[in-house]
């Protein structure tokens, strides 16, 4: 089977050598054209063996000879001799020409000349551009009209020259010279459609290239953009941090030196003054903070959710006895990610469950995880005041805080880095809440790694 | 018990006015020096250490200084033999982790955030005196 690959191939390299684009339709015509000479090679010999013995049997030895010689010509076809594709074409349907044209000369209607006759003009049509189309089919027309005069003049003597020969000749060649006809006036449709929808791909081909490469730009551009607005914001809230200190700090001292010293005016003055650089410190923080996150290139580590909610419990355990807050944990995985990440994530939500609790019961708080889709769900429920349905999703942009009350001090920020960690690490965030109930909140967390689950509870 | 002596290396005038302030409302009695640049530093031990006297008991160290920074006075302090027994507290704004990496590897004895709070800033600088000043026991060796 593999001689037959080989022999495939050599022959698709030989008159292929010379590279053409692949999406030139003269391309595919080419390799057509290596295609038919490999197959007719060695199919041609179901033919040729009989008739040279049928030749010699029956003393036709021109026969014999132009068998032979045309399989010849056929193999020297596929020789890796300097012949340029083009006459390489023209030679093959010629052979087929001489072929027809020799066993009509000699045998007339009872050889198989108008096969070869029709088969010339196909291939022609095929192998060679629309406008010798017609060529072909003329040049059939132009034989099978000679030898209708051969005929009536009798230059012709074939085997057995009955009176309706001539009769016979003109009914069966009309076919020929309608058929050869229709083979040239439907195959360059075929090919001129097909050279169409390549066109249309080479432009959807060269059209998508471009999109892509306009993409890509404007992603490289638009992390540039990204890196310099986080390095802004990162310097920006470092280096007001130096004047806001002078500010805050001189304020406090005046307040605790000099307070007495000023009227009640003063003092109001005093402590508005101080308050509001209080609490731009805490901006600034909030700010710094947010600009901080993925800033360090930390590497990602199997973490263990479990322990880390043991230690961030352990952290806080003053809030959380003040609060009495009452908070249990299971089914939390181990999960491949940057540690500090996710550290700060679940402290900010452990402890937003824990703060905005409800006056009226004590917070009672469920963590808890499971997988799906590929993704890890987590959730923490807590039966604090809730959240109304139209802020559920402005709670996770930059300094939205809904509670005005200072005793719930809520970082206006906190759940806004909740919501740019989640997309580092490629997961997402939201809320499931009923105003007086409680809230839950959910993130997920694609399942990168192994994956270890505890079922301890807690 | 004879007055503390501490070097504060600090070229923000405020963080000096607020530093001296802080040591002032302290428990032990303490005499603050001041220079202003990483310069002046090392040419006022250098000049301590020609006089044999005068030699501070304690160093706080900011990072951001103009002509030599606190890296460097920090390296020139703790190569030095006559230096290297002072404790040097660096006590600076930046909070980045190469800094206090490079502060420790240089031998620094302790570094600190200063905190934006003036309140949580005097609290750190009492919570230094009273432990550099009362409770670690500092070499009594003031200059060879």
């Amino acid at each position: 089977m593999s001689k037959w690959i080989q022999y495939k191939a050599y022959v698709q390299r030989t008159i292929l050598s010379d590279l053409e684009e692949m999406d030139e339709l003269s391309y595919w015509k080419n390799y057509l054209f290596s295609q038919c000479l490999t197959y007719l090679i060695p199919l041609s010999l179901i033919a040729i063996v009989p008739g040279i013995y049928w030749s010699f049997v029956t003393g036709y030895l021109q026969i014999a000879v132009l068998d032979f010689t045309s399989f010849l010509l056929m193999c020297m076809l596929i020789l890796p001799i300097r012949l340029s594709i083009h006459v390489r074409k023209w030679l093959f349907i010629a052979c087929f020409y001489v072929v027809a044209l020799t066993l009509l000369w000699h045998l007339g209607l009872y050889g198989p000349a108008l096969v070869y006759l029709l088969t010339a003009s196909i291939f022609g049509t095929i192998l060679f551009s629309k406008k010798f189309a017609f060529v072909f089919a003329s040049i059939n027309t132009t034989i099978c009209a000679l030898f209708s005069v051969f005929i009536h003049w009798e230059w012709v003597v074939w085997h057995n020259m009955y009176p309706n020969v001539f009769a016979h000749w003109i009914v069966i060649t009309t076919n020929l010279v309608f058929v050869s006809f229709i083979f040239a006036a439907v195959i360059p449709e075929l090919v001129g459609r097909l050279q169409q929808v390549i066109n249309k791909q080479q432009l959807l081909q060269s059209e998508l290239v471009e999109k892509r490469d306009s993409l890509e730009k404007a992603v490289v551009q638009l992390r540039q953009k990204n890196g310099e607005l986080e390095q802004f914001a990162y310097v920006a809230s470092h280096d007001l941090q130096e004047p806001l200190r002078m500010v805050t700090g001189f304020l406090t001292q005046l307040d605790k030196k000099y307070a007495e010293k000023l009227d009640d005016k003063g003092q109001q003055y005093l402590h508005f003054a101080l308050d509001g650089a209080t609490r731009m410190r805490k901006v600034i923080l909030e700010i710094l903070e947010f600009s901080r996150i993925g800033l360090d290139k930390e590497p990602m580590h199997d973490t263990d959710v479990q322990a880390m909610v043991e230690e961030i419990l352990w952290m806080h355990r003053k809030l959380i006895r003040e609060s009495a807050a009452q908070i249990t944990f299971q089914g939390l995985p181990t999960v491949f990610v940057h540690q500090a990440l996710i550290r700060t994530l679940l402290t900010n939500l452990i402890i937003n469950a824990i703060k905005y609790h409800s006056v009226a019961r004590r917070p009672e708080i469920t963590i808890s995880a499971k997988e799906l889709d590929g993704s890890w769900l987590f959730y923490i429920a807590d039966n604090g005041v809730g959240i109304e349905p139209e802020n559920q999703e402005i709670i996770f942009q930059l300094f939205k805080r809904l509670s005005i009350d200072n005793e719930q001090q809520g970082s206006g920020i906190g759940l806004a880095i909740c919501k740019k960690i989640c997309n580092l690490l490629g997961g997402d965030i939201w809320v499931s809440s009923r105003l007086g109930y409680g809230s839950t909140f959910y993130f997920t967390l694609p399942v990168i790694g192994k994956r270890t689950v505890h079922s301890a509870d807690e | 018990m004879k007055p503390i002596h501490i070097l504060l290396v600090e070229d923000n005038e405020g963080d000096i006015l607020l530093t001296q302030e802080a040591f002032e409302e302290g428990k032990i009695d303490n005499e603050i020096s001041v220079v202003r640049d990483g310069q002046e530093a090392v040419d006022y031990l250098n000049e301590c250490l020609l006089e044999q006297s005068g030699l501070p008991d304690l160093v706080l160290l900011d990072v951001n200084l103009p002509k030599l920074n606190g890296h460097e006075v920090l390296l020139y302090i703790k190569n030095h033999y006559g230096l290297k027994h002072i404790p040097v507290i660096m006590l600076t704004t930046s909070s980045s982790e190469r800094d206090i990496l490079e502060s420790y590897r240089n031998y620094a004895n302790c570094f600190i955030t200063k905190p934006v709070d003036v309140n949580d800033f005097v609290e750190a600088v009492t919570g230094v005196e009273d432990f550099w000043l009362r409770i670690v026991k500092l070499p009594l060796v003031s200059g060879k």
